[in-house]
C-alpha cells in the first residue's frame, strides 16, 4: 500500500464528516493500513481534547444519581453487526470492452460501484461530478504513471481528469464511490465544504 | 519487511489520571470512579450536543445515553487505541449521527481486503514509465491478431520489411501499407485520454 486518504479526509472521517460512501473505502484502508492508524488515533485524540475543553453545561446537580439508578436495567441499543461485503462473489455486468461493473449501493446521492477490469483495458479519461474515491481490492491499475495497488485509495478523480486514463495492468478489482450525482466541485475537500454546506 | 511499530502517544497527567479511572471502572466497577468520569464528562457531553443543535433537555438525554454507554463498555476500551476522552468522543458522536438514515445505509458494511505486503520499495522502481507502455499494450488490443504481430516483428524482432514479406508470402507493399495503417490506427488510440 503506498497510496493513503488525505489528511483532510482522515480528519473528516474522525470527526465524522466525510459522505458515507467514501466512508466506508476509507474504514477498509485503515483497517489494514498502519500509518492511517496512527493518524486516526491522533485526530481523535485531538477530538477528545475538544471536547475536555468545552464549557461544562449547568446541569441538574442530581443527574448523577438518576443515571446510577438507570445503569442496572439500562438496555443500550447496539447497531446490528456490520455485513462483510462478499465482493467475489458478485454478478457483474457487462460494461465496455474488458470492463465490467456492478453497482453495490446506491441512492439519491451517493453510489458504490465495483468495476473489473482485465489487463489492458483502460477507463477512458473523464470528469466525475462530485468527490470521487476508488479503492483496489485486487491487482493494480496505472493512472498518470503511478500504480495502485490492493488496498490503495485513489482520491480527487475530479482534478485533472483529462490527462489521465486509468489502465489495467493485471486484473483488477476496484470500488468506485461517488457522491453528489449532478454537481461538479474541485477535489474532495471542495466536495466537502459542498457536504457541509448542502449548497 | 518489519512492520513499523504504533507509536505511543504522550499523554497528560490529567488523561493518565482518565486511563486509571477507566481501568478501575472496568476492573472492579468502583462508583468513585464513575462519579469522577461523570463530573468530568456529563456537562461538557451536554454542551457538546447543545452545539450540535439539540435542545438542552434532549442534550442531557443524550449525554445520559453516553454516560450509560460508558458505564457498560469501560472493559472494552483500550488505552493502546485512543484515549478516554477521545473514546467519549467518538460515543457521543456515534450517537449524534447514528439518525440519519443515509449514515447507517453504508454504516454497516465491510469491505475486506485481502492481507497486503508491504512491498512498497519495489513498486518504486519502473513506475514513472509504466504507464506509457501500458497504454501502448493497450492500444495494440484495438488492432486485429496478425497486425499486432507484424508490428511486433518489425519493431522488436527488429525483421526487414522484405523479411517480413518472405515470411508472410505476401507481396512487400502491402505489408509496407499494413503496417503504416496499424501505426496511425495506434496513434489515433494513444493520443485519446490527453489533453
Amino acid at each position: 500500500m503506498m497510496h493513503h486518504p488525505s489528511h483532510t479526509t482522515i480528519y473528516a472521517a474522525a470527526i465524522g464528516m466525510l459522505p458515507p460512501v467514501l466512508n466506508t473505502l476509507v474504514r477498509a484502508h485503515i483497517a489494514r493500513c498502519l500509518p492511517c492508524q496512527t493518524l486516526m488515533q491522533q485526530a481523535n485524540d485531538a477530538l477528545g481534547e475538544t471536547l475536555d475543553e468545552l464549557q461544562p453545561a449547568p446541569v441538574a446537580p442530581d443527574a448523577i444519581e438518576r443515571v446510577m439508578a438507570r445503569r442496572a436495567g439500562h438496555k443500550i441499543i447496539r447497531r446490528p453487526p456490520p455485513i462483510t461485503l462478499d465482493w467475489h462473489n458478485l454478478k457483474m455486468r457487462w460494461a465496455a470492452p474488458g470492463l465490467k461493473i456492478r453497482t453495490v449501493y446506491k441512492n439519491d446521492k451517493d453510489a458504490l460501484h465495483l468495476l473489473r477490469m482485465k489487463p489492458g483495458s483502460v477507463l477512458p479519461a473523464h470528469t466525475h461530478k462530485g468527490p470521487d474515491m476508488a479503492l483496489v481490492v485486487q491487482g493494480s491499475f496505472v493512472r498518470g504513471g503511478v500504480r495502485y495497488v490492493a488496498g490503495d485509495i485513489d482520491e480527487g478523480w475530479t482534478e485533472n481528469e483529462h490527462a489521465k486514463t486509468v489502465v489495467c495492468v493485471e486484473q483488477c478489482y476496484l470500488f468506485l464511490a461517488t457522491t453528489r450525482g449532478g454537481v461538479t466541485f474541485q477535489g474532495l475537500f471542495g466536495g466537502l465544504v459542498h457536504w457541509l454546506t448542502g449548497i | 519487511m518489519k512492520r513499523p511499530s504504533r507509536q505511543q502517544p504522550i499523554r497528560s497527567e490529567f488523561a493518565q489520571g482518565l486511563v486509571r479511572c477507566i481501568h478501575a471502572l472496568a476492573a472492579e466497577q468502583q462508583d468513585g470512579c464513575y462519579r469522577m468520569l461523570f463530573a468530568h464528562f456529563y456537562p461538557r457531553l451536554v454542551t457538546f450536543f447543545v452545539k450540535r443543535g439539540m435542545t438542552p433537555l434532549r442534550a442531557e438525554d443524550s449525554a445520559q445515553e453516553v454516560m450509560l454507554v460508558v458505564w457498560h463498555d469501560a472493559a472494552l476500551f483500550d488505552a493502546q487505541q485512543q484515549s478516554v476522552s477521545g473514546w467519549v468522543f467518538e460515543i457521543a458522536l456515534d450517537l449524534a449521527t447514528s439518525e440519519s438514515a443515509s449514515r447507517q445505509q453504508w454504516d454497516d458494511l465491510i469491505i475486506p481486503l485481502p492481507e497486503v505486503p508491504l512491498h512498497a520499495e519495489q513498486m518504486e522502481d519502473g513506475v514513472a514509465d509504466a504507464d506509457e507502455t501500458l497504454k501502448l499494450y493497450a492500444a495494440l488490443k484495438v488492432l486485429t491478431a496478425g497486425d499486432a504481430d507484424l508490428l511486433h516483428s518489425a519493431y522488436i524482432d527488429e525483421l526487414s520489411h522484405s523479411d517480413l514479406a518472405k515470411r508472410l508470402q505476401s507481396p512487400i507493399g502491402s505489408i509496407k501499407s499494413r503496417i503504416r495503417k496499424s501505426i496511425i490506427k495506434l496513434r489515433e488510440v494513444m493520443r485519446m485520454g490527453r489533453p
